[in-house]
């Protein structure tokens, strides 16, 4: 893989054989992943891992929000993968209150079953950048991941 | 005394009997115990050997060494089509399916035993093949609804002209939850088969399949052949011109104001209460002053949906709500209330 690294105040760019352009903040390059489903937290792990992330998955909201309890942890996340059918609680629950203590910090994105319209625009205007239905395509999700954190940083 | 003899025999032999159905019934437990320790052991290797597939993008089976039951292999590929669609996913299922699983559910769909039967239907769902299509087709006129209702998802997804229509004259028959079900399979299909449902809107003789392919094009959005409808709002069954009426006010065509304008007087409550839905997407004056009139109607559910269409048609509808005099027309100004404080 060729790569051309240029230094930009604190941002690497990596020109990538397929002419991706990842704009990554070298501090912030931790994808968070909420999913109480193991196969799929492994599967989307690994996917974002291939793609030169470093990953945190956890099963409950509860391992999730200690987490994210701490603003040392939160200034390392690039992009939160949020589930809803959480075993503990609503993952609109996380969304809300980071939204409170920490808003803006990165992009989140909801992947989830529940993708009625209803369910969708209350993601939306509880403040998902992006609110993806179960099932998905496994690349479109790690193309669009990609843009939120492009456009976000 | 030989009597009391023969009694013990019995009360013996009864004794033996109930105890060795126990002692058969424990020992079943026990086997089911190990033997659903063993499915799901398999079911986590075949979940494994999946996504090891799909991260090495490896998407044959030549890796797999350990054999694993047919109906483990289906759920563990039912659980990953819940949660990934298209790209590898797609590939790896359809090279696994084909192979292993299509060949017997060809076989399945023939047996006596309806389980068998459904584990084919949910075979053909999983990659439903053309060439499959007379077996599907077959499949949804299964008796059993487990079986059925399997074979039609697995028909929509196949997006086939006489399965769409076979599902069709489904939707018509049954009612109730079964009803529902199809009607949902049929709307979350490909955009495709709706030209399909409004074709046979215009051919058919058959009053139930007529009233299901106008529930399915009142809650899409496309402009309908206007024939249809006209030939419908003229029938001479009230339930095909609700239907007719339903399609105007949900799926909005060009001559949809002028329809329901002249339906606002319809002696059917529900044809009003439809009308009063309907002409809630353009707040022309035409439509606003229908609504106005409306909220004068006999009935409180026309009343009601009146009022929500005039907050929907905004400030001038809302105007019109505050505008409600509570002496004069009391029936319109309780209607007008609860729509601006609830709705």
């Amino acid at each position: 893989m060729h790569t051309v690294n240029y230094y930009v105040d604190e941002m690497k760019i990596l020109w990538l054989n397929e002419k991706k352009w990842i704009h990554m903040n070298k501090n912030k390059n931790v994808i968070a992943i909420v999913d109480d489903d193991d196969d799929l937290l492994q599967m989307l792990l690994f996917a974002f891992e291939a793609q030169g992330f470093s990953t945190k998955g956890f099963k409950t909201g509860k391992e999730a929000l200690s987490f994210f309890d701490s603003d040392k942890n939160i200034s390392t996340i690039s992009l939160l993968i949020l589930d809803r059918l959480l075993p503990d609680m609503d993952g609109i629950e996380i969304l809300k209150h980071l939204n409170k203590k920490y808003p803006n910090q990165f992009p989140i994105l909801i992947l989830s079953v529940l993708s009625a319209d209803t369910d969708v625009i209350k993601g939306l205007q509880l403040g998902a950048v992006e609110y993806i239905g179960k099932p998905f395509n496994l690349d479109i999700l790690i193309q669009q991941s990609l843009s939120l954190i492009n456009r976000f940083s | 005394m030989n009597f009391y003899i023969f009694l013990s025999i019995l009360f013996i032999a009864e004794i033996v009997i109930v105890l060795s159905l126990l002692i058969l019934l424990i020992f079943k437990r026990i086997s089911i115990h190990y033997e659903e320790q063993d499915i799901a052991e398999e079911k986590k290797v075949f979940s494994q050997f999946l996504q090891e597939c799909l991260k090495t993008k490896n998407l044959t089976l030549s890796t797999l060494r350990k054999k694993i039951s047919k109906n483990s292999m289906i759920a563990v590929l039912e659980s990953f089509e819940n949660r990934f669609k298209g790209g590898d996913w797609e590939v790896l299922k359809n090279n696994i399916v084909i192979l292993h699983l299509l060949p017997s559910a060809r076989k399945w769909a023939k047996s006596f035993f309806w389980t068998k039967r459904n584990l084919s239907a949910r075979c053909f769902l999983l990659t439903p093949l053309i060439e499959d299509q007379h077996i599907i087709s077959k499949l949804i006129d299964d008796s059993k609804f487990l079986v059925r209702s399997i074979a039609a998802i697995a028909g929509v997804k196949l997006c086939e002209k006489k399965i769409i229509n076979k599902v069709i004259d489904h939707l018509g028959k049954e009612e109730g939850y079964a009803h529902y079900f199809y009607r949902d399979i049929l709307l979350k299909g490909s955009k495709k088969i709706f030209p399909w449902i409004e074709e046979r809107a215009s051919h058919t003789k058959n009053t139930k399949v007529l009233l299901a392919c106008l529930e399915i094009l009142s809650e899409v959005s496309m402009p309908i052949n206007p024939s249809i409808l006209d030939k419908s709002l003229h029938s001479k069954d009230d339930r095909v011109v609700l239907a007719a009426v339903k399609v105007f006010s949900q799926n909005p065509q060009k001559q949809s104001d002028e329809v329901l304008i002249s339906l606002s007087h319809d002696q059917n409550e529900e044809v009003r209460e439809q009308v009063a839905l309907g002409l809630r997407f353009r707040s022309n004056k035409q439509n606003v002053k229908q609504l106005e009139e409306l909220l004068d109607d006999s009935s409180p559910t026309v009343r009601m949906q009146a009022a929500k269409s005039l907050k929907q048609c905004g400030k001038i509808g809302i105007a019109i709500l505050n505008q409600q005099d509570q002496k004069k027309h009391k029936l319109a100004f309780d209607a007008a209330q609860e729509a601006i404080e609830f709705e």
